[in-house]
């Protein structure tokens, strides 16, 4: 057991552990010692009180937005039954995972100064928080939807018949019991938005900064290491408080209810109010969720004069190019990263979760906790902390073409663990020992019978990692070295590009890697287990 | 205060879930709506308080046709099956909240709330949630949070169906003695015959959606007018019988029938019909037609309940015969057997 901790083990000391920790000295004792002053002073300059404010109600606006705007659909989707609902549902997921710089050069298309209607919203706070809706509406959609039609139809009915008006029923009896739920997708709004990167510094410009683009701009371009550092310590500090604080939410407040009988559950709109309200919504939806992607594809076909394939060719053609490297070489570096991190992340994590899943209580508990810390800190944190702490071992592992790979299996490694684990618990113990009273090894028995049942699980785990990879953006930021962009990357270094050429080559990329993660997650979708799925 | 359904139907999506039901409720009368579940009776319900929008027909109130008037505003109680009981508010906000949607104001809210507890017995439980009560319980508060308000007419969906069997009982007395109390219309949902009989003063009979018959109990009990309604209130032994004049003839024997009308036109003639035996109306008789061979016997405290087999003629036959006699017959024994008269209803073929 300790052995197969081992590896997992290794891997987030060093690769986790030790640069956040790195990061911690270096923001609360600069020169060797703990100097309370020097921080101080640095929390005290009026810009960092600026970013901290902004980045809290920036967070809070849109996440009250998104609850709003998706809380309609929660409806729709929990409690009426209509032509497509299925795929609907399934469509309405792809904003949430697609990347974040994909998002961002959607709605520059859509917003930004080359907008098909003209809009010119990019840099303003508009743009971010209609992005920041864009993301998330699947959150609150799924979230409070599926709690939705599992709170009894009967329960609004009998407050109905007792007297009360639709919006009373509503509001007295639905609304209190999807509380919880509204408060778990608003939770994990917040935590999404507040630490937002690639949206805010892509289509926030210059002005705007949450706490993670300070960090960035502050560590990579102004080179203020130490002022970067106790923004950290900072932005670390809140998400403990956050997790801390959701964590307590979510123990209290469960209302238990019976659940709905299927026929009751979902139905058809009956009355032409139910069929406007329904048609409304979707109409909604579509411009919401389906007319920035359309426009970022409709940009990448858009030539002078004319739709054609320009853009896409340009990308194959390094002397038309405006990076370093010819653009095709960035989605071969993906795609190659993406499989290395997923091979680093699901061998890891099957380990880990063997141990969590098998292991004694303290043990267990432990790695489970230690495993999911990378999902309370940020990419940025974890690209800033590769640059800091890697930099001072014997080894430099910053010049490795390993080092991307490793920071993308970090970050996938906590929703591997969290695929295979549940997965793992429900193999009957029962097996082991048949298995063992058979004659076989444990390493036999771990063969023959946990990897067959763990096998679809783990394939999820690998497509997961494999998306995450391929949209990382926040982490590889940092350490990305000038001749290996990814896809991300080089999306991100075309947007900063000056011409229509450049831009219509984003367009293009990001129309690439919007396909191919959609692909990915479309994959993961057909090997769904029939455990409880994850979001 | 008297409700009126004509030809009420409610369709879901292809299937008719009720069919033109007509049905009349007067002014502290209580109805009995049996039926198997799938029945529509639940749906029934549903339509009455405007829950369900009717695919065609009226229902009325007082002569007025309730069509569009809203749910909220029909001032008709419904006790779900299950209670549905808001379970994020105490027994008395659930109590209270009929209260609050309408008019009434406060202080008598506070009044009414404590009298509907106390009529069903749960004066203490106010800052309970439904959570931490039994199933008998929960039943007493949705009770009472459908009386809060005043309802004008009452309907209950199968308000015993969940809990057990010695609870329902005692539930089912206590129920009556209520409703005896209140003098309020009622539509009693259920699908078991015992409640069914109990409470209605007239008993309606629902199958796929239609009303197949409405009795008083005691006449649906002595005469059921279908074979569906007498094997629904478990009158099993029904046999194939001819009719000629005033006499019934099966392989069971050749009887006169008292009750028969002849003017009936199903009793006109040579006719084929069922024939139903009640349970109880088999004699120990020596000299009697009827050679039966016990299958088994369960004794039921004031009698004892056995399955004879009897050659029918044209094959076997199972039938229950009602044994009030001692000492009980064992299994494997030989019985003669005479029947009366009085215990045969006639069924129409179906």
């Amino acid at each position: 057991m300790l052995l197969m901790a081992a590896a997992p083990l290794a891997f987030l000391l060093l690769f986790f552990i030790f640069p956040v920790v790195t990061i911690l000295l270096k923001g609360l004792a600069p020169d060797g010692a703990f100097e309370l002053g020097r921080v101080l002073e640095i929390l005290g300059r009026p810009f960092v009180r600026e970013v901290a404010w902004f980045t809290l109600w920036q967070a809070l606006l849109s996440t009250a937005l998104t609850v709003l705007v998706a809380l309609p659909g929660a409806y729709v989707f929990g409690r009426l039954d209509f032509p497509g609902r299925r795929l609907l549902n399934a469509a309405a997921l792809v904003p949430f995972v697609l990347p974040t710089v994909v998002v961002a050069a959607a709605f520059l298309a859509l917003l930004g100064p080359r907008s098909p209607f003209g809009l010119r919203l990019e840099h303003t706070i508009w743009a971010i928080l209609v992005a920041h809706v864009f993301y998330n509406y699947a959150v609150v959609l799924r979230i409070v939807g599926g709690v939705w039609a599992q709170v009894d139809p009967r329960m609004e009915e009998a407050a109905r018949v007792l007297g009360a008006t639709r919006w009373q029923a509503f509001r007295r009896v639905t609304l209190p019991l999807l509380r919880p739920a509204i408060a778990s997708a608003a939770s994990i709004v917040f935590l999404f938005t507040f630490t937002s990167f690639g949206v805010i510094l892509i289509l926030g410009g210059p002005q705007f900064a949450t706490l993670e683009v300070e960090i960035y701009r502050q560590a990579a371009q102004l080179l203020d290491l130490r002022v970067a550092a106790t923004l950290t310590v900072v932005q670390l500090v809140a998400l403990a408080a956050l997790l801390f604080v959701q964590a307590r939410f979510q123990e209290r407040g469960a209302i238990r209810t019976r659940a709905a009988t299927p026929r009751l559950g979902r139905r058809r709109p009956r009355t032409t109010g139910e069929r406007a309200f329904l048609i409304g919504n979707l109409g909604l939806m579509a411009v919401l969720l389906g007319l920035p992607l359309a426009v970022l594809i409709e940009r990448s076909l858009s030539v002078a004069g004319g739709y054609g394939l320009d853009y896409y060719f340009a990308l194959f053609n390094s002397q038309r190019s405006a990076l370093f490297v010819p653009p095709l070489e960035a989605i071969r570096n993906s795609l190659l990263f993406a499989a290395m991190a997923t091979v680093i992340s699901v061998s890891l994590g099957l380990l880990a979760a063997q141990v969590i899943a098998t292991g004694r209580g303290g043990l267990s508990r432990a790695f489970d906790v230690l495993l999911s810390l990378p999902l309370g800190t940020s990419a940025v944190i974890l690209g800033f902390g590769f640059l800091v702490a890697l930099g001072t071992l014997p080894v430099d592992l910053r010049v490795s073409p390993l080092l991307i790979p490793i920071a993308h299996a970090l970050v996938a490694l906590p929703f591997v663990v969290r695929a295979v684990v549940p997965v793992m618990r429900s193999i009957d113990q029962r097996l082991h020992e048949a298995a063992a009273v058979l004659g076989a090894s444990p390493g036999r028995t771990w063969r023959r019978i946990d990897l067959p049942i763990i096998a679809r699980a783990a394939l999820i785990g690998a497509g997961f990692s494999f998306a995450v990879s391929l949209g990382e953006f926040g982490a590889t930021l940092f350490i990305v070295r000038p001749d290996t962009p990814t896809m991300p990357i080089a999306i991100f270094r075309l947007l900063g590009q000056p011409g229509p050429l450049a831009f219509g080559q984003a367009m293009a990329m990001a129309t690439l890697l919007m396909i191919i993660t959609t692909a990915a997650v479309v994959a993961i979708d057909r090997v769904r287990v029939p455990a409880r799925g994850a979001l | 205060m008297t409700l009126k359904l004509s030809g009420v139907t409610v369709r879901f999506d292809s299937t008719v879930a009720v069919d033109r039901v007509d049905l009349v409720v007067r002014e502290g009368e209580r109805l009995s709506v049996l039926g198997p579940s799938g029945s529509g009776k639940s749906t029934l319900l549903r339509a009455i308080c405007g829950l369900e929008p009717l695919a065609a027909g009226r229902v009325e109130w007082d002569d007025r046709d309730l069509e569009g008037m809203p749910v909220h505003r029909r001032r008709f109680g419904l006790m779900f099956q299950d209670y549905a009981l808001f379970p994020h508010l105490t027994v008395e906000q659930n109590v209270r909240f009929g209260l609050e949607s309408g008019n009434s104001p406060l202080p008598a809210a506070d009044d009414r709330v404590r009298d509907v507890l106390e009529l069903v017995g749960l004066r203490g439980y106010e800052k309970r949630l439904p959570a931490q009560l039994s199933g008998g319980e929960q039943q007493r508060v949705a009770l009472a949070r459908a009386l809060a308000p005043r309802p004008r007419l009452l309907m209950l969906d199968e308000p015993l169906g969940a809990l057990d069997r010695s609870l329902r009982r005692s539930l089912l007395d206590e129920l009556a003695d209520t409703f005896e109390g209140l003098g309020l219309a009622i539509i009693y949902v259920t699908h078991d015959q015992e409640e069914a009989l109990a409470i209605g003063d007239r008993v309606s009979v629902m199958r796929g959606g239609r009303i197949e018959t409405v009795l008083p109990p005691q006449d649906l009990w002595l005469r059921p007018p279908t074979e569906f309604v007498a094997r629904f209130l478990g009158l099993t032994n029904i046999v194939d019988a001819r009719v000629h004049g005033g006499r019934v003839t099966s392989a069971l024997g050749t009887f006169e029938l008292p009750a028969v009308d002849d003017d009936r036109p199903e009793t006109k003639g040579l006719q084929s019909h069922r024939l139903l035996i009640r349970a109880d109306a088999f004699r120990l008789q020596p000299d009697g037609p009827i050679i039966a061979v016990v299958r088994s016997a369960t004794f039921r405290g004031d009698h004892t309940l056995l399955r004879v087999d009897i050659d029918e003629g044209d094959g076997a036959a199972t039938l229950e015969v009602q044994a009030d006699w001692s000492p009980a017959p064992r299994p494997g024994e030989r019985l003669r057997l005479g029947i009366d008269p009085a215990g045969l209803v006639l069924l129409p073929l179906t």
